[in-house]
């Protein structure tokens, strides 16, 4: 009997560190365990006794490369505490917010941290190499996304225009209509860039995968709506806590989510938002959908990257819409006065769902946090995808087989950094 | 003497954990005081935004916190390519450090003429919100140094380009 562990020390191309560890026993998977190393987040702590103003500003630091997608979370839920609603025109800024986040973060994955791996390359740099005109379409788009968050948010690092009620100022007219141009040219990049990806060499590698997103009647999921699975389910957002429950696992400062009913593990993320939601996205996405040869939902992890390509067209489509219908909200954010409450709210991050969850006292302080990110949710499955993966691609050569084990985490745009309230691949061969 | 005028961009690079926030802090300070014509100061969360702004820009002054210098508040800086610079550990996710991305940025031929890092050590201890007293203590120095670096390579005029 032998045994054997294998070790990834550091996760390359993913946001913060995290490591994988593999232990064999007669090259049959004994254990997984995806370590996340980075320290403990505190946030959920320190926000407690600050005022509610200050929710928004203080969540974008969770993350830099999502941090639109912790203001919109945490203005819809202390909202919700408040009791209050936001008007058409400030709902509208708010998805073109998020329209800017989810082109900068699905551009940057797609070309420099996912699409080398298709192409056989160590690194974007190398890829960068031999394909530049592909890297500097997806540059580009991620800059003009950059230049919206920029223009709307007020900075495109940890925007600082977004408030409880709206916004602190509406941007002006010819400041976002001076986007047009160039998101034009994007959208267009965004279809060669889906079409692109989508004749990658797919292993045929299908989960047996829960798919949760958020679901809206009317649109493509972003701030608003129901949860749905791929079981037909409808949850709404208030009962969130009660169907998902959180588990502390001893090899990860991140805490694990499953589902409370059966225990299993489900996905989040744009495979899932396009599986349950193909038929809101925009109609360009809509046509490239149908013509990539996916069906829909997909189950397959490595396919995650036409379904991000599908959101950038989605992104840009509906962007130019609101660009070109573009007039400042008046009021740019609605009042309110502070009452004690608790509310709850749910959006899509690029990397899926994110909850949020305050309580707020009559002074407008807030007594209670809960922020529960998409990574840590998508983390058990990640795990259980690659019991499955390691033994396919096993080899004698332990650094063959921790780059493919990396090449499946990658899948998933892990944001290891926002996951923890605190990727080295190990691989455990003991003889 | 000083050099041709030019579009310069500062960038401090950082995030909310201890000693990385420097980048951040330099950044604010030259911004809030640093009255010098076509200089353009940004806060970056990542290397990698560094490549969302270097159209036109012809002097490329990075300030971040590093691993490798030696005492915690130690500062030292280099002109790219610089074969030093790569030996320092840097921040950057996404396997996309700061040597990286300057190279991504090379291969690409976007990087500006002139790239100058300015670093200061950082204490390991990232998992609070504070900056170590090290760091702190050393702070006032090397926002001089960098604000004295930009007065000797730009001119003296103001707004950005």
């Amino acid at each position: 009997m032998t045994e054997r562990t294998i070790k990834v020390e550091a996760l390359t191309r993913v946001e913060g560190e995290g490591g994988l560890y593999v232990r064999l026993r007669d090259e049959a998977v004994e254990e997984i365990r995806l370590e996340i190393f980075e320290p403990p987040r505190l946030f959920e702590a320190l926000l407690r006794g600050r005022a509610l103003e200050d929710v928004p500003d203080i969540t974008a630091r969770i993350c830099g490369i999502c941090p639109v997608a912790y203001q919109m979370s945490s203005v819809h839920a202390l909202e919700a505490a408040l009791g209050m609603h936001i008007t058409p025109e400030i709902r509208r800024l708010r998805r073109l917010l998020y329209c800017g986040e989810w082109i900068e973060s699905h551009a940057l994955h797609v070309y420099l941290l996912n699409a080398p791996d298709f192409l056989g390359f160590e690194s974007g740099l190398e890829m960068a190499e031999r394909f530049p005109d592909e890297v500097n379409r997806g540059l580009r788009m991620k800059k003009h996304g950059n230049e919206l968050l920029e223009v709307l948010g007020g900075r495109a690092i940890h925007p600082i225009n977004v408030a409880v009620g709206g916004f602190y100022r509406s941007p002006r007219r010819d400041d976002l209509r001076r986007l047009i141009p160039n998101f034009e040219w994007c959208l267009q990049a965004a279809v060669e860039t889906t079409r692109w990806v989508a004749q990658f060499d797919f292993p045929d590698f299908t989960c047996d995968y829960q798919l949760v997103s958020l679901s809206h009647d009317d649109e493509y999921p972003m701030n608003e709506g129901h949860l749905a699975t791929s079981d037909g389910e409808a949850i709404e957002v208030e009962d969130y806590e009660s169907e998902f429950e959180e588990v502390q696992v001893e090899h990860s400062t991140a805490f694990h989510s499953l589902r409370t009913k059966t225990g299993s593990p489900y996905l989040l993320g744009p495979l899932a938002r396009v599986g349950l939601n193909l038929d809101r996205l925009s109609p360009t996405a809509r046509q490239v959908a149908d013509e990539v040869g996916i069906d829909w939902p997909c189950f397959n992890p490595f396919q995650s990257i036409v379904a991000r390509g599908l959101e950038l067209i989605h992104a840009f489509e509906e962007a130019l819409d609101i660009l070109r219908q573009y007039q400042p909200a008046r009021p740019p954010r609605v009042e309110y006065a502070p009452v004690a409450g608790q509310g709850c709210a749910a959006t899509e991050a690029p990397r899926g769902l994110l909850y949020h969850r305050y309580s707020v006292d009559a002074e407008g302080k807030v007594r209670e946090a809960k922020i529960v990110p998409p990574t840590s949710q998508n983390q058990p499955q990640i795990e259980a995808d690659l019991r499955r993966w390691v033994p396919r691609v096993l080899s004698e050569d332990e650094a063959t087989t921790a780059r493919q084990c990396e090449n499946l985490v990658r899948c998933y745009d892990p944001c290891i950094s926002c996951s923890t309230h605190f990727l080295r691949v190990q691989i455990d061969r003991s003889m | 003497m000083k050099t041709e005028t030019g579009n310069t961009l500062v960038v401090g690079i950082g995030s909310p954990r201890g000693d990385d926030q420097a980048g951040w802090l330099i950044a604010d300070r030259l911004a809030a005081d640093c009255e010098l014509a076509n200089v353009v100061v940004k806060r970056a969360a990542s290397p990698v935004h560094l490549l969302d702004w270097l159209d036109r820009v012809e002097r490329l002054v990075i300030c971040d916190a590093c691993h490798g210098l030696g005492r915690v508040g130690e500062v030292a800086h280099w002109r790219w390519p610089d074969g030093e610079f790569l030996n320092m550990t840097w921040s950057g996710t996404h396997d996309l450090s700061l040597p990286t991305v300057l190279q991504l940025a090379e291969r690409l031929g976007r990087l500006p003429p002139s790239v100058v890092v300015w670093a200061i050590e950082a204490a390991t201890d990232v998992s609070t919100t504070t900056i170590s007293a090290a760091v702190e203590a050393a702070l006032p120095d090397w926002i001089e140094a960098v604000t004295n670096h930009l007065h000797q390579e730009t001119t003296c005029t103001n707004g950005p380009w």
